[in-house]
């Protein structure tokens, strides 16, 4: 990835940080990179990782200072005397077990600053220092979670006697011009062939009457040819407008058609 | 690495980082030289170095370089207070470790 595609990115995740705050860490890693040797420049991004965990990072720190004094970061890990006693609290060393995310999952802040992040569940299924935190964030997204999807069935209920026509009409209306475009299709396909079939009969006709009346003859004969030409041109270009236009303006169709069922049965 | 760095070791690491240069530093340099020392990635320093201004271990301030601008990262008196507590308290811990690693601990 590109130093300009990673800055818009990381930017474009940002959006609902607070203007300066967003600001101020866009510049950072604008001069972050700039400051990288041009050579290498690819490699530092690929270590920063993607533009979604930096802004992960980056808005982790936010909410961290936001409630700083339930959080108990700094002070916990700063000034008091006492913090020294709670930070040999054995849920920091004990946990010595081979796979370090588990154990960072133990010592709670850690997880969040030096490890990967995991999904918002898994962070916030985290136990350790900010567990009260983590449980009023969870709460507050359960909230707001269920909210959302009742509001919206809700509106489906009042709105079934006005929809469930609406879209049986849209449905025929498809339906109708689906019909109406392939009877077409198979009208002109068929006027193709009649006309080239009566161009060849011609032809034969006009090939007998060659001998009665020569210039008779010849012109039925290349009337007929150029009936015959007409018609196959003719199906030629159903068939390509078939192909070219027809299908994948259905293909279009099924494709929106299918979207929103898709996306509501990952919600659900 | 196969322990862990807290966020107080984290502080104290960084704040001795920024501490080594009399002007300061920025932030790619910050994070290079604590990457010498210990494991973490790249985009791990931004949160931290921002914590730490905002508690007022770390100033900021911009410097020209290379005709565009450069923030560096300075430490404070407060800082400088703090890294002088985390060095003592790393010193008696560090020690402590070493002596019952080494068997000098006698009950």
């Amino acid at each position: 990835m590109r130093r300009e595609e990673f800055l818009r990115e990381l930017s474009y995740l940002l959006q609902d940080i607070p203007e300066a705050d967003r600001e101020e860490a866009l510049k950072y890693y604008e001069e972050y990179l700039e400051d990288a040797p041009a050579e290498e420049e690819e490699e530092i991004i690929r270590k920063l990782g993607s533009p979604e965990k930096v802004a992960a990072e980056i808005r982790e720190g936010l909410r961290a200072d936001a409630g700083q004094e339930d959080f108990g970061e700094y002070t916990d890990a700063g000034y008091t005397d006492r913090r020294f006693e709670e930070h040999r609290m054995p849920g920091r060393y004990a946990g010595r077990a081979e796979d370090s995310r588990e154990r960072s999952r133990d010592t709670g802040w850690e997880e969040k600053a030096y490890r990967e992040y995991g999904t918002a569940q898994e962070r916030d299924a985290k136990p350790g220092r900010d567990e009260q935190n983590g449980q009023e964030r969870e709460q507050g997204k359960k909230g707001g979670g269920c909210l959302k999807p009742l509001l919206i069935i809700l509106l489906c209920i009042c709105a079934a006697p006005l929809l469930i026509p609406l879209a049986l009409v849209a449905a025929a209306v498809v339906l109708g011009v689906i019909v109406a475009g392939l009877g077409v299709t198979v009208a002109f396909l068929v006027g193709g062939g009649a006309l080239f079939l009566a161009g060849i009969w011609t032809v034969g006709k006009g090939l007998g009457l060659l001998f009665l009346s020569p210039a008779t003859g010849l012109m039925i004969c290349g009337m007929a040819l150029v009936g015959a030409a007409l018609g196959i041109l003719l199906c030629c270009l159903v068939v390509w407008l078939f192909f070219k236009v027809a299908v994948p303006l259905v293909n279009a169709l099924v494709r929106a058609l299918r979207r929103p069922f898709e996306r509501g049965g990952s919600r659900a | 690495m196969v322990f862990n760095t807290g966020a107080a070791l984290l502080d104290a690491i960084v704040l001795a980082a920024v501490s080594q240069e009399e002007d300061g530093l920025y932030g790619y340099k910050i994070t290079q030289d604590v990457r010498k020392v210990i494991d973490l990635s790249e985009s791990t320093l931004y949160p931290v170095l921002r914590r730490l201004q905002k508690d007022e271990c770390l100033a900021v301030y911009d410097r020209e370089f290379a005709g565009r601008n450069r923030r560096y990262y300075k430490i404070t008196d407060k800082g400088a207070a703090q890294l002088a507590l985390y060095k003592e308290e790393w010193c008696s811990y560090s020690a402590k470790i070493s002596a019952m690693f080494a068997g000098r601990i006698t009950r």
